[in-house]
């Protein structure tokens, strides 16, 4: 269908994107890779930025990771774990409350429905630098604070943002599926399970990939709400890194550390790619 | 078994495509083994964590890490397991949030709740306002009390640092003890001996003055390449420098400014026309670029200051001449008409909700003994509060660099406490206002110093600030929201009695409702309080700092304010509009022609989605000092790429956040932004694979082009998508911070200042935390009507398959 120029035409676009989007990540690299000197000529003086690193110091991911945290390696040992728990389990809860509250708002028919939904629009519209202090008085007054309770428990019970993503989705699926399943004796909780949940399976990509990533790089909640060492995540782990790290001359080991930090996130993203691409109702409409 | 081998059978014909799935199969296998791993970890320390032994008692207390890090942590810990083995019965548990930035975000949400830390730092600039807020306990009566040999006695400290942390309820100076300090630094310049020696200036002594400093930045900044001076402004350095001429920026009694003064204006030029009008005299920076003690590293300027002791853990990493490095030390501040200095220091207070105050105390004084400053002091950061240990070899070491150690204490010696208001916006004020000036150049001396006094001014006379207000009646409003609470329950019970008359539609919607339950509980249990508590303290002067009973009940005041008075509140809001105006439609054609480009059948397409995405994954730090590289205007990157294009033209690049951030600083944020589209570019994306192919055929059969099948078929399938899309971009936009809170601080001026970057600043940093309820009410306000506005108009032009 495409014509050859097309064709050329095209991966000249998707290149030169590609090149605009992966200078970051190539930046960040080259400088973790830099002896401390180069790395803090590089942001000084921007000619002293080289494409690749004139002898690559792999040793700077060890040091920046042993000086995570409080104690050496433990500190990040540690981190890495928490982070592993609250992300997994926010992810959990994020995708089965919010897909099972949207599904409602998208197919089901009940008094009070839209002054709801209403209600969940603005509750992300009050900046959340507010309800910080009254969320901490909250979490103190159920005996949570100092536990990693708060940071994943509020998952289980929808998040705004993909209930509105999965309404968004669920209402495009064609009744007739819906219907179809009804007849073959499948209750409301049936179809959401074994209909919609599957036809929604990008969706469902989606809102892991940016739970985890939003869970994973957050740190305000755990700052505030954690007081102990060993409780704290990575990224308030990295955080506390940045300051004390936060002049040119360690540099390298911050770029080190944020390398290591984001990497999880880009496995995931790969893993949940195959899940972007599959049609949303396509087998159906085809059947 | 015959499935199985014709598998193997399968797999041996493709050797990378074997490798490939193993490889999948070995990450899937490492994923689920760390995942494991990390709740096994994290079950059985939750599981063991202990509760205290009955008879002890817990002294809680909290610090920061400076440029020590790890270092300075494991002292902390082994002096407070030191002072445990001395007193069995007490146990200390330590809390360390990291850097100081950190620390008073915990410490401020501690306090709020009423469970501060009980012993912990505080920096002598937030003295007044924790005192004046009566967090912090007196500490005279146990100073009277003798106790033993660790009896700690004022006399053996520097007075300026021991006056520092002292209050009479108006300033700093005079009057009741709230801290014991822990060690201080004076002001000065460190100097480049070898650039100097390069530049054919001798290096001056401890005694040098203004004359001398000019001397040697000119014959500096007569070298290639290089700057006279790294000179900061910030608002210790800026008051410290105005001593030196017999000046300062405020009266004694804060009701005014005292920047008309002649010998004060005088040295305000001066240093405005050394880095303005002279070339390469002093380095000019702009707002967010790698600036302040760095600088000095790169070897490139003469003189950087004025610093405290601070810097001197990085500096010692300075190699040596022979290994391309240079020789460095210490200068005081210079003198002008007048020999002065001042004391910046941190130090051990007791919160005065303690509830043992007795075990506090101990600690304290154990904290503040020769033998646990001097090993503190190894660290270099920081000159130890007790004269006996700064002057032993603790401290003062020949062999390391800086030599003149002796000049710091020199300095201590006439140097004075620094003032500040109890109100946290003077500082800020004096340093947003004043830099537009003295740092980047946004505006002449005139206007900066006009636009300090009438804000300074409008903050003495607020009303907000003056009046006398009730507390708010917390009683009252406790019984009324059980009342309100009563009611709603009520009301839905009605609602649920009240069932439509058919049976389908009943259990339709007692499904509907027990479907949407987890978000109804979620949000009556973790966002009801949190958010009526905002609201009710919008109208309220509650410092966030105190426990809610010090809230005063002050009605519109704060709204009032805001609307008629505030001019940065207009400003932040400018801010954003000009920044929401452009990110959002920008945004969302990003996105969409990103999508629109991954949804083909080209090879190689999952490579080029992952890449576009990849920016999206960064976590903001490290990706801020890249940016701040990119857009700096001397020697970025981008600059770097539009001078060809623009020279042509006559034009050249602009400032992004320099002289012309009022038109570009916005905008640079928006092509920010621009790299972080990928979740709407994703959202785009499983939106377009939901479009029936058979509708497009339908419609290529029926004659229709490219854009027609894109118009008539792709648009309206994807017009609930566009909708989510635009929204969420709406509301993102509107609450743009991060990026600016870590790049520019919202300079220069206001510039860059996005309305919630101000709020935060008046939360956490002025303590007005029901002011910024009521900003965040009305943002609240104008981004639902947005929303609204948006669902209604486009209500007709949304398709949605089978909305009910």
């Amino acid at each position: 269908m495409l014509g050859e120029g097309g064709r050329w035409l095209r991966y000249a676009a998707l290149i030169g994107i590609t090149v605009l989007t992966l200078f970051p990540l190539w930046w960040m690299v080259v400088i973790s890779l830099e002896t401390p000197e180069n790395a803090g000529q590089a942001l000084v003086a921007g000619d002293a930025v080289r494409l690749f690193p004139e002898s690559p110091q792999w040793a700077n991911y060890p040091q920046a990771l042993k000086e995570v945290g409080s104690e050496p390696w433990i500190g990040f040992l540690d981190a890495l774990a928490n982070s592993v728990v609250v992300t997994t389990l926010c992810v959990l809860g994020t995708a089965l409350s919010s897909s099972i509250v949207g599904f409602a708002f998208a197919r089901m028919r009940f008094r009070g429905r839209e002054p709801m939904f209403l209600l969940m629009l603005a509750t992300m519209m009050l900046p959340p630098q507010v309800t910080i202090i009254p969320l901490f008085l909250l979490f103190r007054d159920l005996g949570w604070v100092d536990t990693l309770l708060p940071l994943f428990v509020p998952a289980f019970f929808g998040n705004a943002f993909f209930v509105f993503m999965y309404r968004q989705f669920i209402a495009q699926i064609p009744e007739s599926l819906v219907e179809a399943a009804r007849i073959d004796g499948y209750g409301t909780l049936g179809i959401w399970w074994k209909i919609v949940l599957p036809l929604c399976r990008p969706v469902t990509a989606i809102c892991a990939v940016f739970t985890f990533i939003f869970v994973w790089n957050d740190f305000m909640a755990p700052l505030v709400y954690l007081h102990s060492d060993d409780q704290a995540t990575l990224a308030v782990a990295l955080n506390s890194f940045r300051n004390q790290y936060g002049g040119i001359e360690d540099l390298h080991l911050l770029m080190a550390v944020s390398v290591i930090t984001m990497l999880p996130c880009v496995l995931l993203f790969l893993a949940a790619q195959k899940h972007f691409i599959e049609g949303l109702g396509q087998g159906a409409v085809k059947g | 078994m015959s499935d199985s081998a014709a598998q193997t059978g399968s797999a041996g014909n493709s050797l990378p495509a074997t490798l490939a799935s193993a490889s999948k199969r070995a990450l899937a296998a490492a994923a689920i083994l760390l995942v494991v791993w990390s709740f096994a970890r994290v079950g059985v320390r939750e599981w063991h964590r202990g509760a205290l032994p009955d008879g002890e008692i817990e002294i809680v207390v909290m610090h920061w890490s400076g440029d020590a890090g790890q270092q300075e942590d494991a002292i902390v810990e082994a002096s407070l397991a030191r002072f445990e083995a001395l007193h069995p019965g007490i146990r200390v548990r330590r809390i360390n949030p990291g850097d100081a930035g950190s620390y008073y975000n915990k410490l401020q949400t501690m306090m709020s709740a009423g469970a501060p830390p009980d012993v912990f730092y505080v920096g002598y600039e937030r003295l007044a306002s924790f005192a004046d807020a009566g967090l912090l306990a007196p500490l005279d009566t146990y100073l009277d009390e003798p106790s033993g040999d660790l009896d700690l006695r004022l006399e053996d400290f520097y007075t300026a640092t021991v006056d520092s942390y002292r209050f009479d309820g108006e300033r700093v100076g005079q009057g009741a003890l709230y801290g014991i300090p822990k060690d201080f630094t004076p002001a000065g310049f460190y100097v480049n001996r070898t650039l100097l020696a390069e530049a054919g200036v001798a290096v001056p002594g401890s005694d040098w003055t203004w004359a001398d400093f000019e001397r040697v930045t000119h014959a500096v900044g007569a070298l290639p390449d290089c700057h006279g001076a790294e000179f900061v402004t910030w608002p210790f350095a800026l008051r410290a420098y105005l001593w030196t001429e017999g000046g300062d920026t405020v009266l004694d009694d804060f009701s005014g400014l005292r920047l008309r003064e002649p010998q004060v204006a005088a040295a305000l030029e001066r240093l405005r026309a050394w880095r303005f009008d002279e070339e390469r005299t002093l380095r000019r920076t702009e707002a967010g670029q790698a600036s302040g003690s760095s600088v000095f590293l790169t070897g490139k300027v003469g003189l950087a200051g004025p610093f405290g002791r601070w810097v001197v853990p990085s500096y010692r990493d300075i190699p040596a001449v022979a290994d391309g490095g240079f020789e460095w030390d210490f200068l005081p501040l210079p003198r002008g008409a007048e020999q002065a200095n001042v004391v910046l220091s941190v130090a051990w207070g007791i919160a005065e909700r303690c509830r043992h105050k007795e075990a506090a105390w101990k600690l304290v004084q154990f904290l503040s003994s020769e033998e646990v400053q001097a090993e503190q002091s190894e660290l270099g950061l920081a000159i130890p509060s007790r004269i006996a240990v700064a002057e032993s070899p603790a401290f003062i070491d020949p062999d390391a660099a800086p030599f003149n150690d002796r000049g710091y204490l020199e300095a201590a010696e006439i140097a004075s406490v620094m003032r500040w208001p109890a109100n946290p916006k003077f500082e800020e004020l004096q340093r947003v206002r004043l830099d537009e000036a003295l740092q980047s150049g946004t505006t002449d001396l005139e206007s900066a110093v006009k636009g300090f006094e009438d804000a300074w001014s409008a903050e003495v006379s607020s009303p907000l600030a003056r009046g006398d207000f009730a507390t708010m009646p917390w009683g009252t409003i406790r019984a009324v929201s059980w009342v309100l609470a009563a009611l709603v329950l009520g009301f839905f019970v009605r609602t649920f009695l009240r069932a439509p008359s058919s049976l389908a539609k009943r259990i339709e919607e007692r499904q509907g409702w027990m479907l949407v339950s987890p978000w109804m509980i979620g949000f009556a249990v973790f966002m009801a309080v949190p958010v009526g508590l905002s609201l009710l303290l919008s109208f309220t002067r509650w410092k966030g700092l105190g426990p809610l009973s010090t809230a005063e009940f002050v009605g519109f005041g704060n709204y009032l304010q805001l609307i008629q008075f505030d001019e940065r509140f207009h400003t932040s809001l400018r801010v954003t509009l000009y920044y929401a105006l452009l990110a959002v439609p920008g945004g969302q054609l990003v996105a969409l022609g990103l999508a629109a480009l991954l949804h083909s059948k080209l090879k190689g397409i999952p490579f080029f989605r992952a890449a576009w995405y990849l920016p999206s994954v960064l976590a903001g730090v490290g990706v801020a000092i890249l940016w701040r590289w990119v857009f700096d205007s001397d020697g970025g990157l981008l600059n770097a790429l539009l001078e060809p294009l623009l020279s042509p033209f006559g034009l050249t690049p602009p400032e992004w956040f320099g002289a012309d951030a009022a038109l570009f600083g916005p905008p640079a944020f928006v092509l920010m932004s621009f790299w972080m589209t990928g979740g709407a570019m994703l959202i785009y994306l499983a939106g377009l694979q939901g479009v029936p192919e058979e509708l497009k055929e339908a419609a290529a059969i029926d004659g229709a082009g490219a854009w027609t099948r894109f118009r008539s078929v792709t648009l309206p399938m994807l017009s609930p998508v566009i909708l989510f899309n635009g929204i969420m971009a709406i509301i993102g936009s509107f609450q743009v911070f991060t990026q600016a809170f870590v790049m520019t601080g919202g300079q220069p001026g206001d510039k860059t200042r996005f309305y919630v970057l101000y709020l935060y600043n008046q939360a956490f940093e002025f303590y007005e935390m029901g002011y910024a309820s009521a900003l965040a009410w009305i943002l609240l306000v104008i981004v639902l009507g947005l929303t609204l506005l948006v669902m209604r108009s486009s209500a007709k032009h949304v398709y949605y398959e089978a909305l009910r």
